[in-house]
């Protein structure tokens, strides 16, 4: 269903990620973790293809591209200068879609400028414009940011009805989420890529923090 | 694709004007027309600095940050290149009533160009601005005013080669404009609070950070018309010290509104350049009204 196969991506002469080779069969709940500046949005550009780099991302033998795929950044490219439902209306004629009305995941105000927003209802209207239309891929980047206990409590919920029929990346530095959730992990360690199966999830801690267990005879 | 071009314009007129405020749309457009009919009349005497009525368009380019979302559409350079012919449609019809052919297909092969170009992650340079005011720094790293420079300093050869004096005085507009662009950009009332100085030191410490960053700018050009012997030029250098100094002041007297900064910047440079330098007469007050306003901001 979906190949990621990156052999290197390089930014001037440092290189990020290499030799990957990630293949996905079935729709579900992928998380992705790492430490910071491992290269997870990275992953998530070269996925999309809005980063150049050597390898193939394919969805059933098609390349990857923006239109066929749910991306939600960590910082949401959002304009302050229109209010929620304007951006919807935005938002969905960029998708080639009718604007969704009605009930939405999130509750925002409607008619009041997205620059008068806070961080965490900004990113609850980029959720809302991105869920108009259902996508086969989902990447979401540290999606939880932000986020008050109850929208993250929605957003999961909402995330397990598309996992049904899609593939949905969820980065994330809460692991207990994604250990809940998760049908798979992916770990950037050491510009590549780990996968570990649901009853695996234990062995990455002891991978990630492996040098702080040595120093701390844990 | 209109829909998505409505919202476009409609997100550069909210950058400008409150929600609902169609009269000031409407305002906005006039001038802007008005503007393009002005040049038309005095087609002669503008001629040679039409291409900075596009060059806004590339800074606006340039700083965008919603490209990753217009990529959503597969056509999405058609929608820029649609946006940006539009919002300068009035001026491609001066110039092709005008019968300027070329300069229409230069400006169009370089939008283009513009849209087309890849995303490059140049060197970060550092400069050797002095950091009280930051946005020096910023304003050469958003906008990439240094790659400026270099064809400047071509151009003033040109210009004395040639012995054409308009091209030298559009090197030192041009600087002017360069060294006027951090002014153009707003510190948080915050970092004004913060700062331990009282209103009339932080404006003194701003105005001398103006100067010294701006002899950092002027430089090469100093050096370049010493090399070439043009003594007698560089008295024209002290505009591209006084101009920013000037926009400073605005600033701050307008630090809540930019729009309004923007037109009395004009007003203010066409005022001096028509009426012999008489506004200039006004300054006592405007370094007035520009500490009553920092006090504001410091205090409120």
């Amino acid at each position: 269903m979906l190949k990621i196969v990156i052999n290197h991506k390089k930014y001037k002469d440092k290189t990020i990620l290499e030799n990957i080779n990630v293949s996905i069969n079935r729709p579900g709940i992928y998380g992705v973790i790492g430490k910071n500046g491992q290269g997870k949005t990275t992953l998530f550009k070269c996925i999309l293809n809005l980063e150049s780099f050597s390898g193939i991302c394919s969805a059933n033998e098609e390349k990857v591209v923006l239109e066929n795929a749910g991306w939600v950044p960590t910082e949401p490219p959002i304009y302050g200068e229109l209010t929620a439902d304007e951006f919807y209306d935005f938002y969905a004629h960029l998708l080639n879609v009718n604007a969704k009305k009605g009930n939405r995941i999130f509750e925002v105000p409607n008619n009041q400028l997205i620059r008068e927003f806070s961080t965490g209802m900004k990113k609850k209207t980029y959720l809302n414009a991105v869920f108009q239309k259902e996508f086969p891929l989902y990447i979401l980047d540290e999606p939880f940011n932000g986020l008050d206990l109850e929208s993250n409590y929605l957003l999961m919920n909402y995330v397990r009805e598309l996992s049904k029929t899609s593939i949905v990346f969820i980065s994330s530095h809460i692991q207990e989420i994604l250990y809940k959730d998760c049908d798979k992990i992916f770990l950037l360690i050491d510009k590549n890529v780990k996968e570990f199966e649901k009853n695996e999830f234990l062995e990455i801690e002891k991978m990630l923090f492996a040098n702080y267990r040595k120093d701390f005879n844990l | 694709m209109i829909t998505t071009l409505k919202y476009l314009f409609l997100i550069r007129f909210r950058k400008l004007v409150t929600k609902d405020d169609n009269l000031a749309v409407f305002l906005l457009i006039l001038v802007y027309l008005v503007s393009a009919i002005l040049i038309y009349i005095n087609f002669e005497s503008f001629k040679n600095y039409i291409p900075f009525l596009f060059l806004e368009v590339v800074i606006y380019h340039l700083q965008r940050s919603d490209l990753e979302l217009l990529k959503m559409r597969r056509n999405y350079k058609v929608i820029l290149f649609t946006e940006y012919i539009i919002y300068s449609f009035p001026f491609y019809l001066v110039l092709l009533l005008k019968r300027e052919f070329i300069f229409i297909i230069v400006i169009v092969l370089f939008k283009l160009l513009l849209i087309n170009l890849p995303k490059i992650n140049l060197k970060i340079i550092k400069y050797p601005f002095d950091s009280f005011n930051i946005y020096w720094h910023i304003s050469f790293r958003k906008y990439k005013l240094i790659y400026v420079l270099p064809l400047l300093i071509i151009i003033v050869f040109m210009a004395v080669n040639t012995n054409n004096q308009n091209l030298l005085y559009a090197v030192f507009l041009a600087l002017t404009l360069i060294a006027c662009v951090p002014s153009f950009e707003r510190e948080t009332t915050e970092e004004i609070k913060r700062n331990p100085f009282d209103a009339e030191k932080y404006l003194r410490f701003q105005l001398k950070n103006s100067i010294i960053n701006t002899a950092y700018l002027v430089f090469p050009i100093v050096i370049t018309l010493s090399f070439l012997l043009q003594w007698e030029k560089m008295i024209f250098l002290i505009f591209i010290f006084i101009i920013p100094l000037y926009n400073l002041l605005l600033k701050y007297i307008y630090f809540n509104n930019s729009l309004l900064q923007q037109i009395f910047f004009v007003i203010f440079i066409s005022g001096s350049l028509i009426l012999f330098g008489v506004p200039f007469l006004a300054t006592p007050f405007i370094y007035k009204k520009a500490i009553k306003t920092l006090k504001e901001l410091k205090t409120c």
